[in-house]
């Protein structure tokens, strides 16, 4: 096992602290999104606020710790092949996750303005769900233009990120090949194996 | 992170000013005092609130907007169709319906929003997580989607499916009605956004914008300048006063009333309604006997007749009678070069120059000298559209000249009176049950074949009239055919009549020739013009005739020696490009004489006697082969080894 290069907490290198990093990012995003989800709607609450403020503070400061490694790992050149190719896929992996959560983030930040939860604001759409822990308490609240303003910073602070990222490194995403062995649906119902190796040929990809 | 394509500044959707007001609506809707009353869905066991009659939304919107019942019905159908309210019995049928059906309002995170498109990871994901659910659950079209996202975007697959695992698994953490309403908005959001085939794609705006309609322009110095300067541009564009477009929309409606099959009817019969064919056959491309209809077609104006394949077959007849129809020929290859092959282009453009604008080309067209010299110039780079300037002014020439008379001559009156009018037939077709004789038309392929064949050998056959200062061919002239009535010059031009004719023996009447009977021995300069040719000059004349001859329409002093005595040569016509000449002119002997028919006749007789004893330029005789060798300008010659 190639020694921790950096803090290495978990004791298992750089590539798999960041795997497991990643990991967490993801939790972490799925969740904040889910909370956006009820932005608006029924199930939103001054409650519901706070717990995606702070799954957000949760998932920026797995993508500081993240981004410091990576940049890290791919500044010091990995000297094994198989290293690198994981260092790139991870390095894609994280961005993609950024990219992800800054869209949400921008969504959170709308619709917190559309909806503010003033009192004499508009009222929440009666979307069905159920509201986070006790339903429809609408508390005095406080703080408006803190709260978009922190939204604010989260996102100059995840975008700020992702450019250091997009920057810091030359590595062209394509390059990177999924190793996620999901089979292709097949059309009929039955899925068409090893249809994978090689190049992909016959659909045509519109982009790039 | 996502690949972007370069996309030439055009990534803003336009502006969709409905979407705001359709929001407004929405929040108006869920007053609690004004807004509509909400009931609750009962799903298996659970039972989920907030969801709304179609009915009660029906009523209001009539009742808020105070609009026709017919209006707020198709009001309400489109905040179904844009995802707003989406239906819960039926999920993959979004419209309203004015009954009890069950509604339910759309989270505004799934809201179709000006600033973000439905993103094609987003819905990765999406799919990955129904997949994930249960295998197999994806339909058709989903799969299909799936595999294109696995293609498309394969370096972010592993995390499409890891975050599709995790929101999965938030998903399962609520309690079952919470899931169940989650689950039912993403699927109306995708069915929206990613809509199955059959169904209407409302959201569909064609081409991104290049502005973002959403930026809030900053008043600068800037700003105001490029302002200024855009509506400076738009006013000084050139406009046509609407009465006079309008005139001419009416007038061309009038003329051509009658030849509209829809509103005068064809004959003889239309075919999509009696099933009878005769009509296209009768007016097929290159039929034999053209229609009347189409005939008379030909004389509203230039641009029918030369649209028209047998127009233009019958106006080349014309054209050759006159000695011009390389004009034709040179005007139909254009339109092959821009409309053609265009991985040909250069070889094309080649062709054409040899054989329509190269100085002794053996179809030489007649234009003046600034458009050739852009010709030229730009054959050195040749692409689709590098002849239109050569096009155009042959085209009106063509137009403002040969098309009047073409109109008054008795081929196009000949044709007029061949052409036929087809008998109107009532003949009913014989419904579904009745046997009907059909035939296909030949296939395109082959048509296109006989049209090549027919066009190679026609090219080949054909002689025109090959030197530049012709006095025949130029048909804008009219005084030269009068003035030319010096008895040197006249024959200096053999003319060289069709070949067909040729052997028929008949000569064509043309003013040179008749000044050649003045000349004397005509009879025998059209037989065998070649020989003849210099016959009955004196030496003297003869000797700067040949060298004329052999040069081409040079400005040499031996063509301002000779020009009082040819009115009609086109000196300064040809610009001869610097290089060119420097290049050609002690390359005479690759210039071969003018006379460069390949005709059947044998081409012994053509070593003219002219060239041998002049020996110019102590150049041998040019041969037969060498007018394969014509030069291209542009090219290098090969056989000085010159740089190009």
């Amino acid at each position: 096992m190639a020694p921790g290069r950096r803090d290495g907490c978990r004791g298992r290198g750089a590539v798999g602290t960041c795997a497991a990093a990643q990991a967490a990012l993801c939790k972490a995003t799925a969740g904040h999104r889910q909370l956006v989800l009820q932005l608006g709607g029924s199930g939103d609450s001054p409650r519901l606020r706070e717990e995606r403020r702070r799954r957000s503070a949760e998932a920026r400061e797995l993508s500081t710790g993240l981004r410091r490694v990576l940049l890290a790992g791919v500044r010091q050149a990995p000297a094994s092949l198989p290293e690198r190719r994981e260092l790139e896929r991870l390095w894609v992996l994280f961005l993609s996750a950024l990219e992800l959560f800054l869209q949400d983030l921008r969504r959170a930040h709308y619709l917190c303005q559309l909806f503010s939860m003033q009192e004499g604001g508009v009222a929440p759409l009666r979307t069905g769900l159920g509201g986070w822990g006790l339903p429809g308490r609408r508390g005095v609240v406080s703080m408006q233009s803190p709260a978009a303003q922190g939204l604010e910073e989260e996102i100059e602070q995840v975008r700020a990120t992702l450019s250091e990222m997009e920057s810091g490194a030359n590595i062209p995403p394509w390059t990177v090949e999924a190793t996620e062995t999901t089979q292709p649906l097949g059309i009929d119902g039955t899925a068409a194996r090893g249809a994978w190796a090689g190049p992909c040929t016959g659909h045509c990809c519109g982009v790039l | 992170m996502t690949v972007t394509r370069l996309d030439q500044g055009q990534r803003y959707r336009p502006r969709m000013a409905f979407l705001k007001k359709i929001e407004a609506l929405m929040m108006e809707m869920q007053s609690p005092d004004t807004g509509i009353k909400t009931q609750t869905q009962t799903v298996m066991v659970a039972s989920i609130p907030h969801a709304v009659t179609g009915n009660d939304i029906l009523q209001w919107i009539l009742q808020r907007l105070q609009i026709t019942a017919e209006e707020a019905l198709h009001l309400g159908d489109l905040f179904v169709k844009y995802g707003y309210i989406y239906p819960l019995q039926e999920p993959k049928n979004l419209t309203l319906k004015a009954d009890g059906s069950l509604y339910r309002f759309q989270t505004p995170y799934f809201w179709p929003v000006q600033g973000w498109a439905a993103d094609d990871t987003d819905y990765a994901i999406y799919l990955a997580k129904k997949n994930i659910k249960r295998k197999g659950i994806l339909e058709e079209y989903e799969k299909e989607h799936y595999n294109m996202l696995n293609q498309k975007i394969n370096y972010k697959w592993d995390f499409v499916i890891m975050q599709a695992k995790e929101q999965y698994k938030a998903g399962k953490e609520r309690k079952k009605e919470d899931r169940y309403a989650l689950d039912c908005q993403e699927r109306a959001y995708w069915l929206v956004n990613r809509t199955p085939p059959g169904m209407q794609d409302v959201l569909e705006y064609g081409v991104d914008r290049v502005t973002d309609p959403n930026e809030n322009k900053k008043n600068t110095m800037e700003a105001y300048r490029r302002e200024i300067m855009y509506y400076q541009q738009a006013i000084g564009k050139t406009r046509v006063k609407s009465s006079v477009s309008l005139g001419g929309v009416v007038k061309y409606s009038e003329q051509f009333l009658s030849n509209d099959p829809i509103l005068s009817g064809c004959l003889p019969s239309n075919p999509w309604i009696t099933d009878d064919p005769e009509f296209w056959d009768l007016n097929a491309k290159l039929v034999e006997v053209p229609t009347r209809m189409r005939v008379e077609r030909w004389a509203f104006n230039f641009s029918e007749l030369i649209r028209d394949p047998k127009g233009r077959q019958n106006f080349q007849l014309f054209l050759k009678k006159e000695f011009s129809g390389e004009n034709l020929s040179f005007w139909e290859a254009c339109e092959d070069l821009k409309y053609g092959d265009q991985s040909k282009v250069k070889e094309k453009a080649e062709e054409i120059y040899k054989l329509f604008l190269a100085p002794g080309a053996r179809r030489w067209i007649n234009i003046d000298g600034t458009t050739m010299g852009i010709t030229v110039k730009g054959l050195k780079h040749p692409h689709r559209y590098v002849l239109d300037a050569a096009q155009t002014h042959i085209y009106m020439l063509m137009k403002k000249d040969s098309y009047g008379r073409y109109l008054k001559s008795p081929i196009y009156k000949e044709m007029l009176a061949k052409a036929v009018v087809p008998q109107e037939t009532v003949k009913k077709s014989t419904g579904l049950f009745g046997r009907r004789h059909l035939r296909s038309s030949p296939s395109p392929i082959i048509l296109r074949q006989q049209e090549e064949e027919a066009k190679a050998r026609e090219a080949a056959a054909t002689v025109d009239i090959t030197q530049p200062c012709h006095l025949a061919s130029q048909a804008p002239r009219p005084a030269a055919h009068a003035g030319t009535t010096t008895p040197p010059l006249p024959t200096l031009p053999p003319t060289l009549p069709d070949p067909l004719a040729l052997p028929q023996g008949t000569a064509c009447p043309s003013p040179t020739s008749l000044a050649l009977d003045g000349g004397g021995g005509t009879a025998g300069t059209l037989r065998d013009p070649r020989g003849a040719g210099p016959g009955p000059f004196p030496s003297g004349s003869r000797r700067s005739l040949g060298r004329f001859l052999r040069r081409g329409c040079w400005t040499s002093p031996t063509l301002a020696a000779l020009s009082p005595r040819c009115p009609a040569v086109p000196h300064g016509k040809v610009q001869p490009l610097g290089e060119r000449e420097r290049r050609l002119r002690p390359d005479a002997k690759v210039v071969s004489s003018f006379f460069q028919v390949r005709t059947d006749a044998p081409s012994e007789s053509r070593v003219c006697p002219e060239g041998s004893e002049e020996g110019e330029d102590g150049h041998p005789r040019a041969h037969k082969d060498s007018t394969k060798e014509l030069i291209c300008p542009w090219e290098t010659p090969t056989e000085e080894g010159r740089a190009g």
